[in-house]
Order: structure tokens, then sequence, then C-alpha cells
């Protein structure tokens, strides 16, 4: 639980703990941060990295922000470290004059191992070998991140070019976005006492025109490298719209398929109709009784009765079975089957047939029954199980076998 | 940070809660001074804030919170999605006797601690030199509370993220144009397929969400899972998707009803991956041992845990790169870990889904699951190992450092 107490208590505990800034406190030296006034608009601070061995007086830093997004290119110090929490913008930097932070704000001094860090992160970016991590990557895409770039440290990184003979790498076309172009300008401590220094501000003008010659071919080239990247995204927007464009026309094919899909699917439809109508006329005609022969038979004697021949004229529709059962009980239920006489294929079979005044009854189709030898079993059915009652070898014979 | 906060609430009614159209300073009319940079500056010499400037600090840094919240169509998402558990709406106040919390002074508490406390160093550095840090503040605010919400809210945030990187490269290209709203991509923006497209016409509603439905499905499980370079792949799939815009009927479109029906359709399929309960576990037994090692990230935990399970996320990722496996057993490696880390960020219940759901989603064979799982293990031993500074030999690690 945090109280009002312990906020103002926590405020006053680290207002204790952060450094004092001192304005012109001694020379700067790698690991200290200061703020310029030539970028003091912006919220950014510089961290010095290094010390330029050949000329002492220069000095290497790079830009610093307490923003907590962490790209591939930058390097964090964390808040448990000296000068922490900060971030240290390792692509934002460069070669500055020493004279340029004597009279700007220290706010800290990092840690060697931060600088050292950071001095290898800025290595990497100079030799473009920047590897980062798979977050500093995802942290790299984030539109917010390349917000604050584009708006604080593109910016900031320009005006602090502009201070003095900064050697420092163009970013990724940074001058073109903010409408500038980063010119090598004559430094304050060029003018200070550069006439009893004839040759060496000849020298340094030498070295001047070299730099600017180099970064007008690095301008050069990184608009001929801006010109091709404009090239392959106008190629791939034509391969977008070419792709696009093809699956148009894979849609409309798959659209044609499917439209001769569904005739088919219709035609196929439409045969089934046609015979499921027919199998309707067929049923129909089975159901429509239209010249019933009736057959009477006796309950055998025995079981098994002799063999009743049967003509069944060609426009009997039905044949109706009665036999009279002996001893029938009223609620028995009886079951009724026709055989092959010579195969003992069961061709037909009805169930529940109940007895009216011991008589069962019970009729065939006509189509059930051509001309052949049949065995017609009466089974009594009780509790899941059938018992057979009596056999019946029927003959039906042909119309013209009659004459 | 959790409980309430007593104290605290200087004004907890909701009618202050509006953003003041200024936070000017009004102790001193004309000055440039606004409230933050005064009260920085009205601080004691041993530090000890004023009590009527902190009051005056709470109330301008609460409407701030409040203005950042909308600003991301944040006011009504539930307070859980910025890792603030415990409560409904931004709104709800604890009615208990004796207490005055609510999620949002949570929030505004943690905010106050990451501005004022943990950046005060870079502050007066910058007060040095500037007659006024209002800017920078509301920066840091915006940055903490963009930061948090990806914490939190993975899903939701890979959504935004993408999109919005899909919508800017498309833009670019010529793809798509901006014909409202703004014109740096955020909610309020209006995209058209065209320049001349009327953006006054009613867009239909219906349409967004049947086409980015079809998005969602054709994006699972790569857009919460990729990671690094492959989310550059997930972006360009995007992107392309958003060139048919037009054709499937929505020539005209908000930004945010794009990003809240594309958000509704991968939570929907995430949240349906932990409903199915039927089927085995797709691990077994461990999950309370991985949950302590992956869950580092708690509401309370501070910079160091976060960093370190950063560290840990990045090391996972990277070893799985190096392993001598298969690339589609890596493929499959990729896809579980980027689904862990969802999860570990708070991502729906403490269990693991069965392994039906988790092959629903992540698209993996579920006999895969237990040896997947036995790597990943392993992986995350050796990485913790590793930024511990012990020695640790395992899968993907050819050298002791991540």
């Amino acid at each position: 639980m945090t109280t009002r107490v312990d906020l103002l208590g926590k405020t006053r505990r680290a207002w204790n703990r952060s450094p004092v800034p001192r304005r012109g406190a001694g020379p700067p030296a790698p690991g200290d941060v200061v703020v310029l006034e030539c970028t003091a608009c912006f919220d950014v601070e510089w961290a010095v990295l290094a010390r330029d061995p050949a000329h002492p007086g220069r000095l290497l830093a790079v830009a610093a922000d307490g923003q907590a997004m962490v790209g591939s290119a930058d390097v964090a110090v964390p808040a448990s470290a000296p000068g922490g929490p900060l971030v240290l913008r390792c692509r934002f930097g460069g070669w500055i004059d020493g004279g340029l932070i004597d009279t700007a704000t220290r706010t800290a001094t990092l840690p060697q191992d931060e600088v050292a860090c950071a001095r290898d992160r800025r290595a990497e970016v100079e030799r473009g070998t920047v590897a980062g991590s798979i977050l500093a990557c995802e942290v790299d895409d984030d539109p917010e991140y390349q917000d604050w770039v584009a708006e604080t440290l593109e910016p900031a990184w320009l005006a602090f070019a502009k201070t003095g003979p900064v050697l420092v790498p163009e970013v990724d076309g940074a001058a073109e976005r903010h409408g500038r172009i980063v010119e090598a300008s004559a430094p304050a401590w060029q003018t200070a006492g550069a006439r009893s220094l004839a040759l060496a501000a000849t020298v340094l003008l030498a070295l001047g025109a070299g730099l600017f010659w180099r970064q007008h071919q690095e301008l050069s080239d990184l608009r001929d490298h801006h010109q091709v990247e404009t090239e392959e995204y106008r190629h791939e927007i034509g391969e977008l719209r070419s792709e696009n464009g093809q699956r148009e026309d894979g849609f409309r094919r798959q659209l044609e398929e499917a439209g001769n899909e569904r005739e088919r699917l219709e035609s196929d439809a439409r045969l089934q109709l046609e015979e499921l109508g027919q199998q309707l006329d067929h049923a129909r005609r089975q159901t429509v009784v239209g010249n019933p022969v009736a057959l009477s038979l006796d309950f055998p004697r025995g079981r098994r009765g002799d063999e009743r021949r049967v003509y069944l004229p060609t426009d009997a529709s039905h044949v109706l079975f009665f036999m009279t059962l002996e001893g029938a009980e009223p609620g028995q239920t009886y079951g009724a089957e026709l055989h092959d006489r010579a195969t003992g294929e069961r061709l037909w079979a009805k169930g529940e047939l109940r007895p009216e005044l011991r008589e069962l009854r019970f009729g065939l189709p006509r189509s059930q029954l051509p001309p052949g030898e049949y065995l017609l079993r009466i089974l009594e059915l009780a509790d899941g199980s059938s018992e057979l009652m009596a056999e019946v070898p029927l003959r039906i014979l042909a119309p013209q076998a009659r004459r | 940070m959790s409980g309430q906060q007593e104290g605290l609430a200087v004004a907890a009614d909701p009618v202050e809660l509006e953003p003041p159209r200024t936070l000017r300073n009004a102790g001193s009319p004309g000055s440039e001074e606004g409230v933050f940079t005064h009260y920085l500056r009205s601080l004691r010499p041993d530090g000890e804030p004023q009590p009527k400037a902190f009051d005056a600090l709470w109330q301008a840094l609460r409407a701030a919170v409040v203005g950042e919240l909308r600003r991301r169509a944040a006011w009504t998402s539930p307070p859980s999605y910025f890792g603030v558990y415990g409560w409904q709406s931004w709104r709800t106040h604890d009615r208990r006797p004796g207490h005055t919390g609510s999620a949002l002074e949570e929030l505004v508490t943690d905010c106050y601690a990451f501005v004022f406390l943990e950046r005060l160093p870079r502050l007066r550095a910058q007060l040095v030199m500037k007659p006024n840090v209002d800017g920078l503040v509301i920066l840091y605010l915006r940055n903490y509370l963009h930061d948090r919400r990806k914490r939190h809210d993975l899903l939701g945030f890979h959504v935004f993220v993408s999109l919005r990187l899909a919508v800017r490269q498309a833009v670019e290209a010529g793809e798509l144009w901006i014909v409202g709203g703004d014109p740096k991509v955020s909610n309020s923006t209006i995209l058209a397929a065209s320049p001349e497209a009327d953006h006054t016409v009613g867009m239909d509603g219906e349409a967004i969400a049947r086409i980015v439905e079809g998005w969602g499905h054709a994006l699972l499980p790569e857009l919460v899972t990729a990671a690094g370079s492959r989310r550059r792949q997930v972006v360009l799939r995007l992107r392309r998707l958003l060139l048919d815009l037009e054709a499937e009927g929505a020539p005209v479109v908000r930004f945010k009803d794009l990003v809240d029906r594309l958000k509704h359709c991968v939570r929907a399929s995430w949240a349906a991956s932990f409903d199915l309960e039927e089927g085995e576990a797709a691990v077994e037994g461990d999950t309370p041992d991985f949950a302590g090692v992956a869950r580092l990230v708690q509401p309370e935990a501070g910079v160091e845990e976060r960093e370190s399970f950063d560290k840990l996320v990045a090391c996972v990722a990277e070893r799985v790169e190096r392993l001598g496996e298969s690339e589609r057993a890596r493929h499959y490696l990729r896809t579980f870990w980027g689904f862990l880390r969802a999860w570990a960020s708070g991502e729906g219940p403490q269990r693991l889904p069965s392994s039906r759901g988790l092959s629903d989603l992540l698209h993996i064979p579920r006999k895969r699951f237990p040896r997947l799982w036995t790597t990943l293990k392993e992986l995350v031993q050796c990485c913790t190992a590793s930024l511990a500074g012990r020695p640790s030999e395992g899968p993907g690690g050819t050298e002791d450092t991540p």
C-alpha cells in the first residue's frame, strides 16, 4: 500500500540520490553525461564515450535520454548503475571538439563498463554490423520508437552535427527528412588563435575540405541508395499489384469453376429426382391393391404341410393369405416368413401379426412372388424369441402353365 | 503496485478526471512554467515536496494519465491491460470504509514513481538548461504507458503495432491514403483506397468485421507469436491484406475500427484455445515450475526483474535459432515460445490450455508438445543459469553468455 507519506519520503530520497548538475566542473572525460546548449530544446543529453588518441581535444559523444524503449543500436544503463536509468543512442553521435563541452552541464558520470559497452556498439554502428536481440528488433519496428527517433533524436543529432567539425556518419537520410544538409561549419576554436597558427589552419582547412568532400560523397551515395530503394519499392508495388491482379483472375476462375460444378450438381440432382420418381411410381404400383388373389391355407398337421400350387393371373396385384390357427390365444403375436425353397434364403418377413377369430391374415405384393418354389413359415413370437409353428411349401406357377 | 492507496485521492470525483486544456501553473499566470516544472522547482533543498505543489501535481498527473488513456482508446478497456488487477474499470472506486483507492489511482501512483522518482536525475539535468520540462514529463508518461501495455496486453499490443506499421508502409508506398484524422496513423486516422474517396460517407461496420475476421484466421498464430525479423513478414502479409479493403467492400475505414475488430478476433481465438477443457494436458506436471521462471513480471515487479525477463525471452529465442533441429522443429519451438511469452505476460488463465486447444491455436501437431516442452524447459534453465553468471551448457548454447 503506497500512501502519500510514502511517496513524499521516496521523492526526498530520490532527490538526494540524484546528482547535482555541475556547470563547467573540470574538463569533460569519457563517462560524462552532459546537456549541450545547442540541443537544449530537445529532450536529449550527450554521453562522452572516448577521447581521440590522435587529437586529445576531440571526444566521441552519443545522444542519451531517459525513454524506456531500447532499440538494436542502443545501450541501456540500468537504474541501479550510477547515472542510470539512461539509454545511450549509439546511432546518433560523432566526434566533437571538447572545447564545446566546457560550457555544458555535466549531469552524471557513467561507469566505465557501460561506456565500453556503448563504445563497442558505436563501433558496430560505424561498421554496419549491429545485430540486436530479438526484442530490440521489435523495438526498432515499433512506430512509437520510430516517432521518437524522427521527432527528437534526428533533429537533435542534426543540431549537434552543426556545432563544429563533427565527424558523423549520415543517419538514414535524416538530413533530407528534416530539410537540412549537414555541413562542416567553421568551429569556434578555429577563430580563437588561428592567425598565429597558419600552417595548422591550412592543414585543418585541408582536412575540413577532405571531410566535406567525404560527406558530399556519402550524401551522394545515400541519394543513390535512396533512389535504388525507391525503385525497389516501386517494383515491389508493381509486383503486389500484379499479384493482386493474378489473385483476382484466380478468384474469377474459381467462380467459373464453381458455376460449372453447380451445373453438374444440378444435373445430378435432376437425375436423382427422376430416379426417385420412378421408384415412387413402382412403390405406388405395389401399394395400390388392384386384383388381389386370396389363398386360404390350412394349419398343417405335424407342422409341415403339403405343397400348394398357385396360379397367379397377370393382372393380380397382391396375394392375400388366410391361415386358421388351432389353439391361438388372444394377444399372442406371430410372424410370417417367405423363403426360397432351393437356397433357403429369406425373401420376405413380417412380424407382429395378431390373429383375428383364430385366423392370421397377411398379404404380399405380386412382385414378391414370381413363379418358383417357396416355403412359407409361421412363427410364434414371445419375449424376443421365435418358435416355428408351421411350414407350407408353395409353388407359384406361371399364368400360361395353367392352360 | 497493488492494494489501495490511502491519502492519495486529492480529487476522486470522476467529473474532475477530464484532462485540462492546459497544464500551465495556475499560480503564475503568463508564466511558461508548467505544473510539473513548478513542482520540481518547488522541491525544498532536502527534496521534500511542498503539500500544495504536490496536490496540484497529482491532479495534473491524473488528468494527463486519463488524457493519455483516452488517446489510446484505453479508457474503456479493462485496467488489467495495464497491469492493474482487481478492478473492473478505471472508474471503479473502493467503497469500503477508510479506503479511497481506485484502478486509476494505482496507475497514477505507478506513473509518478516512474516519472518523478526513477527519471528524477534526467529531469533535474534538463531543468538546468530549460525553463520548462512539462513536455518531457508527458513524453516519459506516454512512453511508460506504451511499455506497460506491451507488458500486460501483449496480444493487443502486437495487433496494434503490426497493423499501424503495415498501414504506414502502405501509405508510404501509395497503396493506401490518409483522407482524415491523424496523419501519423492513430485511432482517429481515416484510410481510403484512393485519395479522392469521400470519407464523410458511413463506413460499413459489418463489412469491416467480416474482412478482418478473415485476416485474423490468415495471420494467427504468427501475429502473436512471431518475434524479431519474422514479425516483419507478418507486417508485410498484413500490408498485402490491406490492398483488398476496397474490393472487399470497405473503400474507406477508420483505423480504430480495423484495429478493434482485429484485436477482438485475435482475443476470441486465444480465449477459445483455453476453453477447450477436454483432452490431455499439453505438458505434464511442470507448469508450476515453468510459471516460476516465466512469470517473473508481476505487477509489482521492478525494473531489474523486467529487464531479466526481457533477457530471458531474448536468450531462449536466440538459442532456439542455434539448435541443431530441423527448420520445422525450430518453427514449432519459436511459435510455442512466442505463445508462452504472451501467456507469461498475463494473457489467459494460470494453467496452460489442453494440447487440443494449443494445437488448434498454434497449428502444431499434438504429439509434438511433450518434446517441445522438454526442449524449452532445458533452454529456460540454461538461460537462467547463464543470466545468473553460472556456466551453462545445453541445447543451443555454443557460448556461456546468451
